[in-house]
């Protein structure tokens, strides 16, 4: 594979259960230009997408997720729209992936939040159910940075509002007291 | 004028990529600023563009896309009023945020453009508290 190739999904669309992902091979404009660097930026944009694809993949045959084709598909087309946005830059930031991956295998029984891009490239997941938010951001560190929003039902012109930090392993009991059970997370 | 205040009462218009819209719903990440960002986010100022309506300034908006943007059909615009941002972020975070609006026009181009500013720490309260506000969504192109 020549070095300035870039390599991603070519599925655009967003509900493509039952479809395997396929890949598109897109070329640079300077393909051809020989380059003496032993590892060009290009080198290392192609290293991140591969494992950001990979990891990708894995989540896609991770069936002890519950929902584990539609977040790939997500994450496919976010994936792709990241590189039309910008072509020599990593598509998904690879650590950022890899936190919420993480806590996907933590927590099985998540409900499929809408996913999109910061400008950091890094995961943000959101579940939005009438006035209730819960949105979590995937740092390349390690942290999840969260935000929780729902009415107050002692006064009710009023939203109860709690923000925080935590880490893939700890931030579902830290938000546990909130009571998600019927809006992200699935019973049983 | 630069560094002048949009009147609360008036409108802005926000690009949101495709990775801020998935499906064509605008998430809270198309009103962030990057980590490393010392400015402010850009926006377009639609009283500026003395257009007959809403339909015009969406038109208006889109052709200034057009010419500095590199604009997808999966691209969306956020319409959002200025007084509504400034209340919602003041009255719900725990430092009584101002943020500010101020016209930023860019010279010899986008006339209309203007930047939110003060939005950092706490990028992802703030941008949660204004996707609240969101009035309407478009088609960026």
């Amino acid at each position: 594979m020549p070095e300035a190739a870039y390599q991603y999904f070519e599925s655009p669309s967003v509900n493509q259960e039952n479809r395997n992902p396929k890949f598109k091979i897109f070329w640079r404009e300077d393909a051809f230009t020989q380059r003496e660097d032993a590892f060009t930026q290009s080198d290392l944009v192609s290293t991140k997408d591969e494992q950001a694809q990979e990891l990708i993949l894995q989540i896609r045959k991770s069936f002890f997720i519950f929902n584990q084709e539609s977040l790939a598909n997500q994450l496919i087309t976010l994936f792709n729209f990241a590189k039309e946005e910008r072509p020599t830059s990593p598509g998904i930031s690879v650590n950022s992936l890899s936190s919420f991956y993480d806590f996907l295998k933590l927590n099985t029984n998540i409900r499929t939040p809408n996913l999109s891009l910061s400008p950091d490239r890094n995961i943000y997941a959101s579940w939005r159910v009438e006035k209730r938010v819960f949105s979590a951001h995937f740092l390349p560190e390690g942290d999840i940075r969260f935000v929780l929003f729902k009415p107050n039902k002692r006064h009710p012109k009023r939203k109860i509002r709690v923000t925080g930090i935590a880490t893939s392993d700890t931030l579902m009991e830290i938000i546990a007291p909130e009571n998600l059970s019927d809006w992200v997370l699935y019973e049983g | 004028m630069k560094g002048d205040a949009v009147p609360d009462s008036d409108n802005i218009a926000r690009f949101c990529k495709p990775s801020t819209a998935l499906n064509g719903i605008i998430e809270a990440t198309a009103f962030m600023l990057r980590e490393r960002d010392k400015g402010g986010l850009s926006v377009n100022w639609l009283e500026f563009l003395k257009c007959s309506d809403r339909d015009h300034e969406i038109k208006e908006v889109q052709r200034i896309y057009s010419e500095t943007l590199s604009v997808s059909k999966n691209a969306r615009i956020a319409i959002l009023n200025v007084g509504e941002i400034r209340d919602i972020v003041r009255s719900e975070t725990h430092d009584d945020r101002n943020i500010e609006v101020l016209h930023d026009p860019v010279s010899g181009g986008d006339q209309s453009h203007s930047e939110i500013h003060n939005l950092k720490p706490d990028n992802e309260e703030i941008a949660e508290l204004i996707l609240e506000v969101l009035r309407e969504t478009h088609p960026a192109r």
